[in-house]
């Protein structure tokens, strides 16, 4: 057998993949309109104006640009459209501060700017930022340079406990980094470790640290943060050893080696920052090749002339093999209906099949599927674990159901192993938006204006896929709320004084507020109103 | 244990011969890295070259610093050690920049303490606050050295050398080897998010506190010294925005590849991107005050064509500048052959026919030179060029020079030539080779009479319209054992003189000085003559 050596090439793949998968993504227009919002950026703790903080406002549809504050922290945004938009303040020294929420991961009040109206006195309060800092070196003592250590607070989503990465920073030729303006609480610090290949053959890396010294996210240990406060030496000691080592062979279905150049991307299954959890190479003529591999959990995606492989393989301390098996993958087709129109409205319908389980920003691997002329569609090349969802569509319309006899292909992973030849999908596109506004009182009657309300699916299998049937969301400045995202079927809705970020998106905690939910069913296309009687904390 | 290399096995064609007609591999280089301090240095990368081409062995340092190669052919090396954190080191080197010396091994033999102390390389340290003193986070670093670019001494940033200041407006610039650096602080450019508008209202600011980069004060730094308090202001003053409209050669609206940057007319060393609309139109926010120009580009389709181009002079002055309108031309064609004057046997891929820039504001910046495709015939051809540019032969077989280059029967071969349009391409480009060569080459002796090392040997011309950049009437030698070689040099007067290493000396004011101390020499075709020389120091 001809050993055709590989062309290895280390790179930061995460660029790689976004200029190959993704289109230029078309930035909204510049828009103006006749609104204004006008307020003072202030210390929270001090009520001091904070003079050059940075403010941004952002609604659907709309860009502006970001203002800064004068020396009295006045702030003003003019020319706005229409809209209800998130204002967000960041200054040194503070926590980045969303308008109405007291935490990172609070839903923030909107301000709600009708045309030609002018909102004055919004006030941010911005708290003192924590700062986090410390040491990595490695098992000499001796200080490591260019490694990234993450502080994020841990979540759980479906059942599944994961890291939001709040801040990171990437230490210096002392091994010294400093994670600044972090909201008050705990914090999760890890580092994904070093990985470097020195030459052929030599390379050595460490495994991922979480504080204080444990592998795995169990094994960590929350840092606690107080506004304002400095905690010093969170250190890690990384242990460089022996890259283990990886042979890599590509085959076709009938375990032939390919010929030509087979393109390999890998993403790492746990959540580092973007830097630290791709790479790629390509392999020519099948291989075998061998690679200087990081430990870890990986999914590795195989694309050449003969099809496409995707396999997930963890990665220990010992020397290990894969075999991709390249295939034209599966296929799909069907049409798109548009409910309740006579004719397809203008506008490109873009159907997108990623894999599943990854960070929704990695379009590695991506299958998209136009929509023709005759408002049919149809995907190739489906491999591996796969979500769908709707990349483009005509302004207004979302994306209600995909079905296959009946079945849906949107609550949950599909797997393609290849062959797969899925005809008559239904893809039904809706522009029916059946809004649920309203407010909130108390047990005397009078008007609560700050709260949050929760809104989940009656139906508990939907809980499966909670971004797509669950919703938090606070109110506008006049205590108003608006929902207006969520797909027609019976709901539940309660208001509260606050809402657990880090566990609203699991079915054991929606389902204390079960008994005390209003039900609510959407779907008529027409506008809702309703008054909530706000809930006491469990 | 010594940590023992192992062979490449990742690079196509690498492999250790085993049959018995290898040659015999007996020879041993080994030694031991440490720090200034005299301590062992562990995972140090040892690199072992025994050519300029070909992939290095490469090794790694054991806990005591040692490291060793075996199974060596006997032959002449290099070896380098390197390590994050700290100067790259040849054996023996003594200056930087700077070379060492080789090691040459028989057969059989195990040369033994090929020794190396790694220096720590160094940093600069200081902050940066705004006209209140407060600190300023985010304001974009910049390490710069005085150079000689396009013939003109300007401040260019140091390769891999900045960063960002931390909320406390600190930085900490580090990898720095020994030499004189500048410093400049930039706010209100946001380098990843081109769309984002940043604080307004700052010019960019060298230490100790000038927005004039002719005012700016040098910062020395020895071998592993640090410099601390490189504190400074950024200066505020009155920025304004470049915008307009750029379109690609087929008339499509501009996707990327749209860059602002300090003219080739100014000292400053500023480089942006463009925030840009789906329709074409752009807007660089946030320029100060001075001489820029907007470039266009595309990236070279391969080797020998260039991607298309358009470029716009830009004065700044506080004003908005607006209604831009950018064009890109598709480019020039030159086609043409080689002519041989005199008989043998060398082939065409022996040559390198490239472009060198007149003036870089008018051509793509994308870098390396634009390379002739040389046919076997020894026709040639270059396509999509663009800018004032002139031909140049900077490769020929062994014994060959250029003798002149003629378009249409003109002598064009030091003449610069207008590219961008169509009309502009050139058809019937001859350059001519021969086979009678000038050679200029002698001795180099230090103030003791021993032979030179650390030093260079250069000649130019004695007329000073010949001293533009990439002049053929240029060249440089390294000293090998006292002695050097010049070889083609065209025709003319000269002046040759041995100077240190590593330095700046093509600039117009060192050649002047230089002259005082430079041996002249007269060159007729054809001629070979010799010279000894002195080093005298600059």
């Amino acid at each position: 057998m001809s050993v055709r050596a590989a062309t290895i090439v280390l790179v930061s793949a995460f660029v790689l993949v976004v200029h190959a998968q993704q289109p230029p993504r078309d930035a909204p227009h510049p828009t103006t309109g006749s609104g204004s919002i006008r307020g003072r950026v202030v210390a929270a703790d001090t009520g001091d104006a904070l003079r050059k903080a940075r403010i941004m406002a952002s609604a659907e549809g709309a860009r502006v640009d970001p203002v800064f504050s004068d020396a009295d922290g006045r702030f003003q945004f003019v020319n706005l459209p229409a809209g209800r938009y998130v204002l967000s303040a960041a200054k040194a020294g503070f926590a980045t501060t969303k308008y109405g929420a007291r935490r990172t991961l609070e839903q923030p009040i909107a301000i709600d700017v009708a045309d030609r109206a002018a909102v004055d006195g919004v006030d941010i309060r911005m708290p003192r930022g924590g700062v986090i800092t410390g040491r990595v070196v490695d098992d000499l003592g001796d200080p490591m340079m260019l490694v990234n250590v993450t502080a994020g607070r841990l979540v759980r989503t479906g059942g599944r406990a994961r890291v939001v990465t709040a801040g990171s920073s990437m230490t210096d030729d002392l091994g010294e980094y400093r994670i600044s303006g972090l909201t008050a609480g705990s914090y999760i610090v890890s580092t994904p470790g070093m990985a470097m290949v020195l030459g052929a053959g030599v390379s050595s890396a460490s495994a991922p640290v979480f504080y204080p010294g444990g592998a795995s996210l169990t094994q960590a240990q929350p840092v606690a943060v107080h506004a304002g406060d400095e905690v010093p030496s969170i250190d890690f000691t990384l242990t460089p050893q022996r890259m283990p080592r990886l042979s890599v062979t590509v085959t076709d279905a009938n375990a032939a080696p390919v010929s030509g150049l087979v393109f390999i991307t890998q993403l790492a299954r746990t959540s580092f920052g973007p830097i630290d959890t791709m790479q790629s190479f390509g392999i020519e003529g099948g291989g075998p090749t061998t690679i200087p591999q990081r430990p870890g959990d990986w999914i590795f995606i195989a694309q050449g002339t003969q099809g496409s492989a995707i396999v997930p393989l963890v990665v220990g301390s010992d020397d290990a093999s894969l075999n991709l098996v390249l295939s034209k993958g599966g296929r799909l087709s069907g049409d798109v209906v548009f409910e309740g129109a006579n004719a397809a409205p203008a506008g490109q319908v873009v159907l997108e099949s990623v894999i599943a389980d990854l960070p929704a920003d990695f379009r590695a691997a991506a299958v998209v599927g136009d929509m023709k002329r005759d408002r049919t569609f149809e995907m190739t090349t489906l491999a591996g674990p796969r979500e769908f969802r709707l990349r483009t569509a005509p302004p207004g319309w979302v994306l209600k159901s995909l079905t296959v006899q009946g079945r849906s292909l949107l609550d949950g992973p599909v797997e393609f192993k290849g062959g797969e030849n899925l005809t008559g999908v239904q893809a039904v596109l809706t522009n029916r938006r059946s809004p649920l506004s309203g407010t909130v009182i108390d047990r005397d009657k009078a008007p609560v204006r700050v709260y949050s309300l929760l809104v989940f699916p009656e139906d508990r299998t939907l809980l499966r896929n909670p971004s797509r049937w669950i919703r938090w969301v606070r109110p506008d400045q006049n205590g108003r709320f608006l929902v207006d995202d969520l797909l027609p079927g019976d709901y539940l809705a309660i208001a509260l004084d606050d809402v657990d970020e880090a566990e609203w998106l699991n079915a054991d905690y929606l389902e204390r507020m079960r008994l005390r939910a209003t039900r609510v069913t959407l779907g008529t296309g027409e506008p809702q109103t309703i008054t909530l009687e706000i809930a006491s904390t469990p | 244990m010594t940590a023992v290399a192992i062979v490449a096995l990742l690079t196509a064609g690498w492999f250790q011969g085993t049959s018995a007609t290898a040659p015999v591999r007996t020879a041993t280089i080994k030694g031991r890295v440490v720090r200034a301090d005299g301590r062992a240095l562990a995972r140090v990368r040892v690199r072992l070259m025994i050519s300029q081409s070909g992939p290095p062995l490469v090794t790694e340092t054991d806990l005591d610093g040692q490291f060793e190669f075996n199974s060596l052919r006997a032959g002449t090396y290099t070896l380098a050690a390197s390590k994050p954190g700290y100067v790259d080191v040849e054996f023996a080197q003594r200056r930087w920049p700077g070379h060492g010396q080789p090691i040459t091994v028989a057969v059989g033999e195990t040369r033994d303490r090929v020794d190396l102390v790694l220096p720590r390389t160094a940093a600069i340290v200081g902050r940066v606050v705004d006209e209140d003193g407060e600190p300023v986070e985010g304001a974009g670093i910049a390490v710069l050295e005085s150079r000689l670019a396009s013939g003109r001494r300007r401040l260019v940033p140091v390769q891999a050398a900045g960063g960002r200041t931390n909320d406390q407006g600190r930085f900490r610039v580090y990898g720095l080897k020994p030499g004189r650096y500048y410093v400049s602080a930039t706010v209100g450019q946001t380098d990843f998010i081109p769309s984002n508008r940043d604080l307004p209202g700052y010019a960019p600011t060298y230490f100790p506190g000038t927005p004039n980069p002719a005012e700016a004060q040098a910062v020395a730094l020895g071998l592993s010294q640090d410099a601390s308090g490189i504190d400074f202001a950024i200066v505020p003053m009155r920025t304004a925005s470049v915008s307009g409209t750029a379109f690609q050669a087929d008339g499509a609206p501009v996707v990327g590849g749209l860059r602002l940057v300090s003219s080739q007319r100014s000292g400053l060393a500023i480089s942006m991107n463009a925030r840009i609309d789906p329709d074409g139109s752009f807007e660089f926010p946030n320029v100060a005050p001075g001489e820029y120009v907007v470039q266009m580009f595309k990236s070279r389709p391969n080797t020998y064509t260039e991607g298309e181009f358009a470029s716009a002079l830009v004065t700044v002055s506080g004003a908005n500048v607006t209604g831009l309108s950018l064009h890109a031309a598709a480019g020039s064609t030159i086609t043409g052959r080689i002519t041989l004057d005199g008989s043998g046997t060398i082939r065409p891929n022996g040559v390198e026919l490239v472009l060198t820039s007149i003036d870089a504001d008018l051509s793509s910046p994308e870098s390396g030179a634009t390379r002739a495709e040389i046919h076997e015939d020894w026709t040639f051809r270059l396509a999509g060029i663009s800018g004032p540019r002139r031909l140049r032969v900077v490769r020929t077989p062994a014994g060959w020079m250029v003798k002149a280059i003629f378009v249409n029967g003109i002598d064009v071969t030091d003449t610069p030539l207008p590219f961008g349009t169509r009309d502009q391409s050139l058809s019937d480009v001859d350059v001519v080779l021969t086979n009678r060569i000038t050679q200029v080459s002698g001795t180099v002796t230090d103030a003791r009479g021993d032979p030179a090392t650390d030093a260079m040997v250069v000649a130019f011309s004695t007329d000073r319209d010949r001293w533009y950049p990439e002049s053929r009437f240029f060249d440089a030698a390294r000293i090998a054992d006292g002695k050097f070689t010049l070889r083609g040099l065209p025709s003319g007067d000269y002046f040759v003189v041995a100077i240190d290493e590593g330095s700046d000396w093509q600039e117009a004011a060192l050649l002047d000085l230089l002259t005082t101390r430079a041996t002249r020499v007269t060159l007729s075709d054809g001629q070979q003559t010799a010279v000894n020389l002195k080093v005298t120091g600059r």
